[in-house]
This record gives structure tokens, sequence and C-alpha cells, in this order.
């Protein structure tokens, strides 16, 4: 049964939160995740596709929850020029309903207590410092004490701005998203595809991400700053329309995606922030997946060893996010630098640059490649990211 | 408020309408509130419009127009 107090309350159930519901119980909190929808997975607002290597960090054994796998890129220019790219990587493109019930049911086996249907609608706070939450469960509502509360309530988190976090995204940050999983379509099961350009997706991109024979998530992101009175779903339909026209859509969904910089502060007193919650995602992949993970594992983890040593305080809590800007915080503000001098490029740079990729050997066709030759054709820009880099 | 100044600087909308056919309850809305008027639970959304300042963010940032916003 739900106890009064726990150790560490989590809020949310997404790949940060049940991350940190196991590293907090593994640490020897005790530890509560609550989860407002009634099945921690659902629903996927999620392109699902991660980096092999990347989630072999957490999770290395094989499982129902990987969908497909994928081993090339193709980025399709303005003008329908196909830039394939090969890559060393392995991509995996993951059923998140299932890997969220087994990231859920690792979190548990670590000891942690999952409530779902559990709404979290604000913060007990005492002199400035977050207490517990409280929360409404379908047949009633009550306060739950907590001596650390971890937001990864997602892109939406409010967790943050009860304790007093600035956590709203400014418009050009978010990237405002609708995707269909299509089923009945002809698409190369081997390559994940991304579309470019001012039409298709302006600040962002159109992505289809195989998962098995003719079938695909097929999705759109776009600066929420740009949609120019057209919605993200309405870029999508556009697209469909296009390119799919005969698919059949299995599953819809619409979601927005961080692409911001570090926050200044994912912790508070009595709290700290992981997954979406935190701004942790790529900003200019979008990918959260990873480092939702990694955040929820540090910040389970520092919740226990805090509250085990004794002092919980926001003080003794800032390593929090000392430890991520240690980790990730250059990395990710790098990502945002080159997201704005990306979505900086003209459609005719764009297929120029395809252009000129395209007479280069496969073999050389790699990430990097595709940068520097961008680039250098565009000196101007290649300026600007230089100097942002020394910035 | 301390989010204000930033949302001034875009042009303000002269009201807000939801449609509640259309929202998919993803939070975008939520997540570009400059004043946290906006709150989602158990496909429900509700706005707070005495504290919304109608600065037209949460239209631009929904997926798919289930917020619309009139032009000043």
């Amino acid at each position: 049964m739900i106890r009064e107090a726990y150790d560490v309350i989590v809020v949310g159930g997404g790949p940060a939160g049940a991350m940190a519901a196991k590293s907090a119980a593994q640490g020897g909190a005790s530890t509560l995740l609550l989860e407002k929808d009634r099945e921690l997975g659902l629903p996927v607002r999620c392109a699902e596709a991660v980096g092999r290597k990347s989630l072999d960090r957490f999770i290395a054994d094989p499982g129902p929850w990987i969908a497909h796998r994928v081993s090339d890129v193709r980025f399709v220019a303005p003008d329908g020029s196909v830039v394939q790219v090969n890559t060393d990587e392995v991509g995996n493109v993951l059923n998140r309903r299932l890997f969220d019930a087994e990231l859920g049911h690792r979190a548990a086996l670590a000891g942690a207590q999952i409530i779902t249907r559990a709404y979290v609608h604000g913060l007990r706070l005492e002199n400035g410092r977050v207490t517990g939450v409280m929360v409404k469960f379908p047949d009633r509502e009550m306060a739950v004490g907590a001596k650390v509360v971890i937001g990864a309530d997602g892109v939406e988190s409010r967790v943050g701005r009860w304790a007093g976090l600035r956590t709203n995204f400014a418009l050009k940050d978010l990237e405002t998203c609708y995707q269909v999983t299509l089923g009945g379509i002809e698409v190369d099961p081997n390559s994940v595809e991304c579309h470019f350009g001012e039409e298709v997706a302006p600040g962002g991109y159109v992505w289809i991400f195989p998962k098995g024979d003719h079938i695909a998530n097929v999705g759109v992101g776009v600066a929420a700053d740009r949609t120019d009175g057209l919605s993200a779903k309405g870029y999508l339909e556009r697209f469909l329309e296009k390119h799919y026209p005969g698919g059949s859509i299995l599953a819809c969904v619409a979601g927005g995606v961080p692409a911001a910089k570090p926050l200044k502060q994912i912790h508070g007193p009595g709290v700290l922030l992981a997954g979406d919650a935190g701004a942790h995602a790529n900003p200019l992949t979008g990918g959260g997946i990873i480092s939702a993970m990694a955040a929820g594992d540090l910040a389970g983890s520092t919740a226990a060893k805090c509250i085990h040593a004794g002092d919980w305080s926001e003080k003794a809590l800032s390593c929090y996010t000392d430890r991520w800007e240690e980790r990730w915080g250059s990395e990710q503000r790098s990502y945002y630098r080159l997201k704005e001098a990306v979505h900086r490029l003209t459609d005719k740079i764009l297929n120029d640059a395809a252009k000129i990729l395209n007479k280069l050997p496969p073999d050389q066709r790699t990430m990097q490649n595709i940068f520097r030759t961008t680039l250098a054709h565009h000196p101007r820009l290649l300026l600007d990211i230089a100097r942002s880099f020394l910035k | 408020m301390m989010f204000d100044r930033e949302a001034k600087k875009h042009k303000n909308i002269k009201s807000l309408r939801f449609l509640h056919e259309r929202c998919d309850f993803c939070g975008c809305c939520v997540a570009v509130c400059p004043v946290d008027c906006i709150d989602l639970h158990e496909a429900q959304l509700f706005i707070d419009m005495e504290t919304c300042i109608l600065c037209g963010f949460c239209p631009k940032a929904c997926p798919v127009n289930a917020l619309v916003g009139e032009a000043a």
C-alpha cells in the first residue's frame, strides 16, 4: 500500500523516470514512481529510433522492445536529391510501449514502488522547500511526503515550475511534431530517411524510421516559431499526400520535443529534473531517449547518495547539475549551435550541398564530411559556426 | 511576472479558442506557456484565462491546431 512518505518520489514513468526510480532504489532509497496514464509507455509520443551502442550502455540484452535494426541514413534535399550516408553505427527502432514497460519492470525489481493513474497536480512546499507531492488517484486525493522529488514529467513539465525553476521553452526551442505509423508502404527497411527544406519542415525535418518491412514511423518536427499558419499535422499531411498517398495510418500522435540549450539549473530545493523536463534531448536531432535515461540514472543515484549522507539540501543536490554539465553540457551546447546553423541553411544551399556530396565516393560520405562539405562551400556560415564554438 | 518581457516581444492575440475534439493532449502548449496557465489532465485541457496574457505562443506550438488565436 501507499505510504505516507518516501525518500524519493519520481513523477513520470518514461525512460527518465523509470531509470531514476531504479537507481534511487538501488542506492537504498525508498522510492515511489507515479505515472499519470494507465500504463507505462502509452501513449507513445516518440519516433522510437535510438543508437545501438548508446542503448547497449543501459540495456545490452536483446528483447521484444527492439522492433527493428537499421544501418544507413539517407538525407533528402528540398529538390529531392538523395544523399546516402554510410555510418558504422547501427540504429535500433524501438517498440516504446514494450521498452518503457521493461524499464518500469526493472525499476520494480530494484525495489521501487510504481503506481499508474496517479496524477501529480502540485508539490508540497515547506519554507520554500519541496517536501512531497499532491497526487490524485481515481478514487482519492492525498499528499505524499518525499525528501527529494524527481520531475521526469516530460516536455510539459510542471514540477520544475512549481519548485521555482524556469522550465518553459522559447518557441524557437520547441519542435512541434506530428507522427503517423504507416503500414502497407514501400520503404527501404535498412535506412532511416530525413527530408529537409522550407516546404517540408521549416526549422526541423521529416523522418521515416522503418519498423520492419512495409511499415515505418513517418513524422515531422517544425520549429514552433516557424509554423507560419500551418500546424505540424498540416505539414505531415502535405508530405504524406505527396510521398505515401496509399499508406494506411496505424497510429497517429502529436508531441513536442525540446531543442534547447542546457538549463542553467536542473536541481532546486528538494527537486531534480530529468529527461525532456530538464531539456535533456539532442537539440539538433531531437533524440532524447539516451540522454533521458542517463539523466534519470544520475538523478536517482544522486538523490539516494545525498539522502544516505543525511544532506539533501539544495546545495547538496547541486552536484546533479554539476555532474550533468560536466558530462553532457558542452556536447548539448555544440549541438544547439549546429542546430541554429543548420536552420539558417536555405533550400538552395541544401540542394547545392547534396550535389557536391553525391560527387564524393560513398565511403567518404560520413557525417563529418557532410558538415565539412556543406560548410566549406558557404564560408560565411563556417565562420559563424567557428565563432560560435569559441564563444 | 518574470516571463512577461519575452512574451510581449510577440504580437499578442485578441482571443484564444480551444477545440477539444482536435486536441491530442501532448503538452506543447504547456511547454511554451510563459505564465503557466494551462493544465492538462485525463484528456482535458484547462486554461486559466485570468492568468493568460494572450501572448499567442500556444497556437503556434500546437501540432494539431487545437488552440486557435484570433489575430490582434
